[in-house]
C-alpha cells in the first residue's frame, strides 16, 4: 500500500500542459506589395470579373460577401449579370425591390423606338443602337445614386462602402448602386465601456450588424470574416475575423484550430466561448480581450490581432491580449499622448492600490508600525480605541459588505440601485463609524481600494483584482509583509506563466528580451507609433513611415 | 526529457545578478570590510580586477566545449566517477549556501520585524513559496527576476546616493587601511565576494543563444561588482573599521540611514519588501539548481519530481540550531574558502585538464 | 491521486503552523508608543531611573467623533539595574508592550552622562526598534523634568513635541544637530568624540543651551550657546545664524548681523616640534541686520571697519572655544584627528603619531576672512 502510494508519487508523469508559443512570421508583406495600387479595369467577359472579385474578397473563406448571379434579356439576347454585395451592409428591401425587381421583371424588352421629324416632313424611323448600359442606367434601375466605374479599385471600394455593384456581360463598366442600409436592433451606446472623447456606438447581437460594423470602420478588402458553428445542438455562427497580409498566419491557424475543435452542444455567448479557447484554463486572470466597442475592436484588427464575434452576443473577443491592454482604455487613442500616459499611469498605480491597500494597512498596523509617521499612528490609535473586534475581523467585514454594495447594486432593477447606495453609504459608513463598530480610517481604506478597483477599464480584471484582495489581506495578517511578498511571488510566477495565444501575459515586460516602445505602458505619440506590436510578429510591422507627417516636411 | 525552457540573455543576466544581490543583502560587504578597513577601496578594486581575469580565463575555457557546463565536462575528463564527486560536491555546496542565507535572512527577519513569531513559521513560508515556485518551472523564475532584478538594483542604488552624504575623508581614510599586507595579500581572500563565478561555470546549458555566453557573463559581472562596490562605499560611511558593532544585514542597516523628508521616515520597510521577494527568487534558483545536479546525476527524467523532496531536505537543514557565531564562522569562513577553491582550484584545473585532453584528442584524430 | 496529495500538503502546512504557536498576532492594539524616553540616577540608591512620555488617547472625545490625537501625555517612571529590566517591569506594570519606534528623543541626565552612557547606547542600538534620527538630549537637571515640561511648546501634536529643538539650531546655532546615529558612530570610531545637545529647564520651559562635551564616552563639560556657535562654524555646519558686535563707531551701540560660511573651513594639520599645528581658515558672509544708525553703509571703508570688527569678535570666539576643548575638556569633538589621518597611507603609520597624547598641546592658527555682502537695511543710514 505505502510502496505503491510511493510509487504513484514519484513516478514519471508526462507534461500534459498544453503550449504554443507565437512564432515569427514567414512571409512578410513588402511595403510596395502592401500599398500596390490596382490598375485593373473591367474586363469585358463576365467569369473574369467574377474570378477576380472572388480572388480579391477571398470568398473561399469570407462569409459575408456575397454574389447573385442571372440572366438579363435584352432584345432576345440573354446577357450573363451579376451582383455583388456585402451582407449586412447593404438594405436588403432595396436591393430586392429597386434592384432585382425591375431587371426581373422588364427584362423582356421591346426595341425602344425613336421618330424624328425631319423638316421636310418626311418621316424616317431610326433604328439606334441598343445600349444597354445606357438603358439600365437611365431607365432601369430607380436609384438615387448610380454610378459607372470601371477601374477595380474603386469598386472594390464602393462595396466595401456599402453599394452594390452590378456586372454585365460584355459591358466594360461597372453599375454601382447605393443602397446602404443596416438590419438589426438599432445600435446603441456601449453600457460597460463609456468614453467621453471617442464614438458612441456598440456592437448589437446580430452578427451580421457587428460584422457591418466593423467593415464600416476597416475600408479595406483585405479584412476577413470567416464563419464557422460551433456546437452540436446551437450551431452557434462564429465569426473571425481578421486582417489578410498583416496577422500572423500561424496565430490565425492556431485560432481556427481551437475554435473548430470544440466539442459542446452548444454556445450561448462571447463569455462561454473565451473561456473555452484560453490557454491556461484555471488562470483567474483574463486572457483575452472583451469589448463591446466596434472601434476598438477595429483598431486591434488594424494591429494585426484577431477579433471573434458571436451571433447572438455583443461582445466580441480580441486576442492575444497582455496586461498592458487590459490596462489601456479606448479612449487612449483619441487624447494628447500627455494625457493619455498620466491616465494610463493612474491606472496602473490604481491596480496596486485596488490589489494591496487592504493587505498593507493590517500589515502595518499588525507588524511594521514604524513605517508610517508618527503623527499617522497615533491617529489610526486614537481611531482604533473604541472598536471591540480584531483589525483583521474588522477588514474582513467592512469589504464583503463593500462587495455586497456592489453586487446589489447590479443585480437589483435600475429603480432600486439608488436605494441601494444610499442605504450602503449611510448603513455602512456613516451609522458603522457612530457605533463604534468599524474605524474612520478603515472606511477610508475601503473606498479607496473600491474606487482605485473602479479605475481599471477592464472588467474581467477588475474581478481577478477584487478576488485577491481578500487573499492578500489574510496573508498580511498572518506574517505581515512576508506574507505580501510570498503571495506576490507566487502571483507574480504563476502570472509569468500565462499566455495568451502564444504571448505572455506581461509582454513586454517580464520576457525581457521583447522590450520595444511601441508596447510598453507608456504610449508614443501619433506621430512615433510607427511599428506594430513586436509579439505579435505581424506580416508588416510597420504602421507609418519614419516621417509621416509629410506636411511638415514639404514646408521646409 | 530535456528541460525545453531555454533562458534568453537578459533574463540570464538578471538570474546572475539576483544571485549576486542577495548576498549583498546579508553579510559580504561587511565581511569585507571587516577584513581590510579603509583599505575596502584599494581591495575592492584589486579583487575586481583578479576576479575579472579569472572570470575571462573560465569563459574561454568553457567557451571550446559546446552546451557543458562543470558537470559534463568532468565528465568528459574523468567518467562518471569524478562526475559524481563533483556532482557531489556542488550538491553539498548548494545546500550550505542555500540554508545558510535561509537561516540568516529569517534570523534578520525574526530579529526586526517578528519577534512573536518562532523561526520555523518564518521558514515555513519560503520553504512554500520556493516549493510552488519550482514546480511552476525555470521560465516563470526567470521572468519573474527580470521584473524583480531592476527594482532592486534602484534601491541599492537609492541607499548609496542617500548615504554617501555621510562619506567625509575620514571614512576612507588612511586610504590603505591597516597596512600593506593586510590590504593586498590577506585581502586576497575577499575575491570570494564575487562568488557568481561559480555560476558562470553552470550557465551555459541552459541559455537559449550559447554563442552570446561570452557577452551575457562579462555584462552581468560588471552590474554585480558595480553592485557590490557601490554597497562597500556606503558601507563604510557607516562603519569605522574598529568598530565592534554587530551587524544585522548589511544592506538593512543602510537603508536606516535613508532620509527622505518628514514623510517618508522609513523608506527601507518597503525595501524589505523587495528584498524578501528577492530572496524568494534566489532560494528557487538553487533549489532548481540542485534539482538540476541531482537529475543530471542519476538520469532523472523529471526534475519537478523531486522538488518536494529536495524542499523538505533544505527545511530540515535550516532548523539545525546555530547561533550566531557559528553562523557567522560558517559564512565568513568556511563559505569564503570553499567558494575560493571552487574558483581557483577546482574549477579551474578541471577546464584546463579537460581542454588538454580535448586537444589531444583533436590531434590524435588529425594523425 | 494528485488530489489527495495536495490535501496532505496543506494539512502538513497547517499543522505545522499550529504547532509553532502563531495562532494570536499583537495588533497595534496591544503597544504603547513611546515618544521620549528620560534615564536618570534614582535618588537613593546606584539604580537607573528611566521614565517614558505615551501620548493620552483623548477617549473621552472619541464619542463625539473628534478622534484626532491632542498632545496631551502621559509620564511613567520606575528604577531598574538596567534598561530592559525597566522597561520589563514597565511592560508589567502598564499590562501593554513598549514600543520603541517612534521615539523622537532620549533625554540624559548631565549626572548619568558622566559616569559613562556606552552601555546605554549599546543595548539600544540592539533594540533595532529605535530610530537613528531619534534626538539625543543632555539635562542639566534630571531628565525627567525636560519630559514634564516640554509639552509648553505649544505644539498640537504629541509626536512632534521636540521637533522644535532641532530645527531652531538651523537660525540660532546655539547648539548642534545630535541624533542617535551620530553619536553612535562617534562612539563606536576613533577619529572624533562625540557630543550632543544641551538642555537647560528653566520656568518651566525646556531650551537648548549649547553643547554636551565628551571625552570617550563620559560628558566632561559644556560649551555654551554662544561658543556653540564657533563649534558650527569649525566643523562646517552653520546654517545662518546672527551675532551682535561692538559698533565700531560709537562706543554704546551695536550692530546686529547675520553670518553665513560662503566657502568651506579650511582645516590644514601638521606636527612642529612633538606639537600639533592647527591652522583653520574661516570665510564668513555676512549681512547687516541693524547698524544704530550711525554709519554709512555704502561707504567702502566704513564697510572695512565693520569687517575687521566682525573678523576680531570670530578670531576671539573660536580660540576661546578651542582652548575650551582642548585645554580644558581634551576632547577632540571636531574630528582633527580624522583630518590629520587622512595624510597618511596606512593605519600602522599613523599610530606612530600618538596622537592622543599629543592633543592637548595642540596650537592654533585662526584667520578669519568676512565678506561683509550686502544689508537687510532700507535706509541709507
Amino acid at each position: 500500500m505505502i510502496k505503491e502510494l510511493f510509487n504513484k508519487m514519484f513516478e514519471y508523469k508526462e507534461n500534459q500542459t498544453y503550449s504554443f508559443i507565437l512564432p515569427e512570421s514567414s512571409n512578410n508583406i513588402s511595403e510596395n506589395q502592401f500599398n500596390k495600387k490596382d490598375s485593373t479595369t473591367v474586363f469585358s467577359k463576365i467569369e473574369e470579373n467574377k474570378k477576380y472579385l472572388q480572388i480579391k474578397y477571398n470568398m473561399l473563406i469570407n462569409s459575408d460577401i456575397k454574389i447573385r448571379e442571372f440572366n438579363l434579356t435584352f432584345k432576345a439576347k440573354t446577357y450573363p449579370a451579376f451582383l455583388i454585395y456585402i451582407d449586412g451592409m447593404v438594405n436588403d428591401e432595396s436591393i430586392n425591390n429597386y434592384v432585382l425587381k425591375p431587371l426581373f421583371l422588364r427584362n423582356n424588352i421591346k426595341m425602344q423606338e425613336n421618330t424624328k421629324k425631319f423638316q421636310n416632313k418626311t418621316t424616317k424611323k431610326i433604328y439606334y443602337k441598343f445600349d444597354v448600359e445606357n438603358y439600365l442606367h437611365s431607365s432601369l434601375i430607380p436609384q438615387n445614386t448610380v454610378l459607372k466605374e470601371n477601374n477595380f479599385s474603386k469598386i472594390v471600394s464602393y462595396i466595401n462602402s456599402g453599394f452594390c455593384v452590378l456586372f454585365i456581360e460584355s459591358i466594360k463598366n461597372a453599375l454601382c448602386i447605393e443602397a446602404k442600409g443596416f438590419k438589426g436592433r438599432n445600435v446603441d451606446k456601449p453600457v460597460t465601456e463609456s468614453v467621453v472623447k471617442g464614438a458612441h456606438e456598440g456592437f448589437v447581437e446580430n452578427i451580421r450588424t457587428n460584422t457591418s460594423m466593423l467593415r464600416k470602420i476597416i475600408n479595406t478588402e483585405k479584412l476577413i470574416i470567416e464563419e464557422t458553428e460551433v456546437g452540436v445542438l446551437s450551431k452557434t455562427k462564429v465569426a473571425i475575423c481578421y486582417i489578410k497580409d498583416l496577422t500572423n498566419d500561424d496565430l490565425v491557424s492556431e485560432c481556427k484550430y481551437r475554435i473548430n475543435n470544440l466539442k459542446l452542444d452548444y454556445l450561448i455567448s462571447s463569455g462561454q466561448l473565451e473561456q473555452f479557447i484560453k490557454d491556461n484554463a484555471k488562470g483567474p486572470f483574463p486572457q483575452t480581450i472583451s469589448t463591446e466597442r466596434p472601434d476598438k475592436a477595429s483598431n486591434y484588427l488594424l494591429l494585426g490581432r484577431i477579433v471573434v464575434l458571436i451571433n447572438s452576443s455583443p461582445f466580441a473577443i480580441i486576442l492575444p491580449a497582455t496586461l498592458v491592454d487590459f490596462l489601456s482604455s479606448p479612449e487612449d487613442f483619441n487624447l494628447d499622448y500627455n494625457y493619455a500616459n498620466f491616465l494610463r499611469f493612474l491606472r496602473f498605480i490604481a491596480l496596486f492600490c485596488a490589489l494591496l491597500t487592504p493587505g498593507i494597512y493590517i500589515a502595518i498596523t499588525t507588524y511594521h508600525f514604524e513605517i508610517i509617521p508618527s503623527e499617522l499612528l497615533f491617529t489610526i490609535i486614537a481611531a482604533r480605541e473604541a472598536i471591540p473586534f480584531p483589525i483583521l475581523f474588522e477588514i474582513i467585514t467592512m469589504e464583503i459588505s463593500f462587495e455586497l454594495i456592489q453586487e446589489a447594486s447590479i443585480r437589483v432593477p435600475s429603480s432600486f440601485s439608488t436605494t441601494v447606495g444610499i442605504i450602503g453609504a449611510l448603513i455602512l459608513g456613516d451609522a458603522a463609524v457612530s457605533a463604534n463598530i468599524v474605524s474612520p480610517i478603515l472606511i477610508i481604506i475601503v473606498a479607496f481600494t473600491g474606487i482605485s478597483a473602479f479605475a481599471i477599464p477592464d472588467n474581467s480584471l477588475r474581478f481577478a483584482i477584487r478576488m485577491f484582495r481578500f487573499m492578500y489581506t489574510i496573508l498580511g495578517y498572518f506574517a505581515g509583509f512576508l506574507g505580501i511578498a510570498l503571495g506576490f511571488f507566487i502571483h507574480l510566477l504563476t502570472l509569468s506563466s500565462q499566455y495568451s495565444f502564444g504571448v505572455p501575459f506581461f509582454t513586454p515586460y517580464m520576457p525581457f528580451d521583447n522590450f520595444t516602445k511601441n508596447e510598453s505602458l507608456y504610449i508614443n505619440p501619433v506621430w512615433k507609433r510607427e511599428k506594430r506590436n513586436k509579439f505579435l510578429n505581424t506580416k508588416k510591422p510597420n504602421i507609418e513611415p519614419h516621417i509621416s507627417m509629410t506636411w511638415r516636411k514639404d514646408q521646409k | 526529457m530535456e528541460n525545453s525552457y531555454k533562458i534568453k540573455n537578459g533574463e540570464a543576466i538578471c538570474l546572475i545578478i539576483l544571485l549576486m544581490i542577495n548576498k549583498l543583502i546579508l553579510n559580504v560587504p561587511y565581511y569585507i570590510v571587516e577584513l581590510v578597513g579603509n583599505g575596502a577601496i584599494i581591495n575592492i578594486l584589486i579583487i575586481g580586477i583578479v576576479d575579472f581575469i579569472v572570470l575571462l580565463i573560465i569563459v574561454n575555457l568553457i567557451d571550446k566545449f559546446e552546451s557543458m557546463d562543470l558537470l559534463d565536462i568532468s565528465g568528459y575528463l574523468g567518467g562518471p566517477i569524478l562526475k559524481n564527486i563533483i556532482g557531489f560536491f556542488n550538491i553539498i555546496f548548494f545546500y550550505l549556501v542555500s540554508s545558510i542565507t535561509l537561516v540568516d535572512f529569517c534570523n534578520v527577519l525574526h530579529n526586526i520585524y517578528f519577534s512573536d513569531f518562532s523561526i520555523i513559521y518564518i521558514v515555513l513560508f519560503f520553504i512554500i513559496g520556493i516549493s510552488i515556485a519550482n514546480f511552476i518551472g525555470i521560465e516563470s523564475i526567470s521572468h519573474h527576476a527580470t521584473f524583480i532584478v531592476p527594482l532592486i538594483i534602484v534601491s541599492i542604488f537609492i541607499t548609496f546616493f542617500f548615504t554617501l552624504k555621510n562619506l567625509s575623508i575620514e571614512n576612507i581614510t588612511p586610504i590603505f587601511g591597516k597596512d600593506y599586507y593586510t590590504t593586498f595579500v590577506k585581502g586576497l581572500s575577499n575575491a570570494f565576494s564575487m562568488y557568481i563565478i561559480v555560476y558562470i561555470y553552470y550557465v551555459k546549458p541552459l541559455l537559449k543563444n550559447q554563442e552570446d555566453f561570452k557577452k551575457i557573463s562579462i555584462i552581468s559581472y560588471i552590474i554585480s561588482y558595480i553592485l557590490l562596490a557601490s554597497t562597500v562605499i556606503s558601507m563604510l560611511s557607516l562603519f569605522e573599521s574598529n568598530s565592534n558593532n554587530i551587524p544585522i544585514n548589511s544592506l538593512f542597516l543602510l537603508s536606516r540611514q535613508i532620509e527622505l523628508g518628514d514623510f517618508l521616515k522609513r523608506i527601507d520597510s518597503i525595501f524589505i519588501l523587495l528584498w524578501i521577494s528577492a530572496s524568494f527568487s534566489y532560494l528557487s534558483l538553487i533549489i532548481f539548481a540542485i534539482n538540476r545536479t541531482i537529475k543530471k546525476l542519476f538520469n532523472i527524467s523529471n526534475e519537478k519530481m523531486i522538488t518536494f523532496s529536495s524542499c523538505s531536505t533544505l527545511f530540515g537543514l535550516s532548523l539545525i540550531p546555530l547561533n550566531v557565531s557559528q553562523i557567522q564562522f560558517i559564512e565568513n569562513t568556511i563559505y569564503r574558502y570553499i567558494v575560493l577553491a571552487f574558483i581557483f582550484i577546482i574549477g579551474i584545473v578541471l577546464l584546463i585538464l579537460a581542454n588538454m585532453k580535448r586537444r589531444r584528442l583533436l590531434n590524435e584524430k588529425k594523425i | 491521486m494528485k488530489k489527495k496529495f495536495r490535501l496532505l500538503t496543506v494539512i502538513l502546512i497547517i499543522i505545522i503552523s499550529i504547532i509553532s504557536g502563531n495562532t494570536n498576532v499583537n495588533g497595534i492594539d496591544k503597544y504603547y508608543f513611546v515618544i521620549a524616553i528620560a534615564l536618570d540616577k534614582s535618588d537613593d540608591n546606584n539604580l537607573l531611573k528611566l521614565s517614558v512620555q505615551i501620548p493620552s488617547n483623548s477617549s473621552n472625545n472619541s464619542k463625539e467623533g473628534d478622534s484626532s490625537q491632542s498632545s496631551n501625555s502621559k509620564i511613567y517612571s520606575v528604577e531598574g539595574r538596567s534598561i530592559n529590566e525597566c522597561i520589563t517591569i514597565l511592560n508589567n506594570y502598564l499590562s501593554k508592550k513598549i514600543n520603541l519606534s517612534h521615539c523622537s528623543a532620549l533625554v540624559i541626565s548631565e549626572e548619568l552622562s558622566k559616569e559613562g552612557i556606552r552601555s546605554y547606547f549599546n543595548t539600544f542600538n540592539n533594540n533595532s526598534e529605535l530610530r537613528h534620527s531619534c534626538q539625543i538630549l543632555i539635562s542639566s537637571e534630571k531628565a525627567l523634568t525636560v519630559l514634564e515640561n516640554v509639552s509648553t511648546s505649544g505644539e498640537v501634536f504629541s509626536s512632534r513635541l521636540y521637533d522644535y529643538l532641532t530645527t531652531s539650531v538651523n537660525y540660532t546655532a546655539y547648539t548642534e544637530k545630535s541624533t542617535f546615529g551620530t553619536i553612535f558612530k562617534s562612539l563606536n570610531n576613533n577619529y572624533n568624540d562625540l557630543s550632543a545637545i544641551y538642555t537647560l529647564v528653566s520656568d518651566n520651559i525646556v531650551q537648548t543651551s549649547g553643547i554636551a562635551v565628551f571625552k570617550n564616552d563620559k560628558m566632561v563639560g559644556v560649551i555654551d550657546a554662544n561658543n556653540s556657535m564657533s563649534n558650527s562654524i569649525v566643523s562646517n555646519t552653520l546654517n545662518t545664524c546672527v551675532i551682535t558686535i561692538n559698533n565700531p563707531f560709537e562706543e554704546q551701540s551695536k550692530v546686529d548681523l547675520n553670518i553665513s560660511l560662503y566657502k568651506k573651513t579650511k582645516i590644514d594639520i601638521d606636527i612642529l616640534h612633538g606639537k600639533p599645528l592647527i591652522k583653520i581658515d574661516v570665510f564668513p558672509e555676512g549681512t547687516i541686520l541693524s547698524s544704530g544708525q550711525s554709519f554709512d553703509f555704502t561707504d567702502n571703508n566704513n564697510i572695512k571697519k565693520v569687517q575687521d570688527s566682525v573678523n576680531l569678535y570670530l578670531t576671539n570666539n573660536i580660540k576661546e572655544y578651542l582652548y575650551k576643548i582642548t585645554k580644558e575638556y581634551n576632547s577632540d569633538i571636531v574630528g582633527f584627528k580624522g583630518i590629520y589621518k587622512s595624510k597618511f597611507l596606512t593605519e600602522k603609520d599613523f599610530e606612530h603619531v600618538h596622537w592622543d597624547e599629543i592633543f592637548q598641546d595642540s596650537v592654533y592658527e585662526v584667520s578669519v576672512n568676512t565678506l561683509i555682502t550686502s544689508s537687510q537695511l532700507f535706509n541709507k543710514e
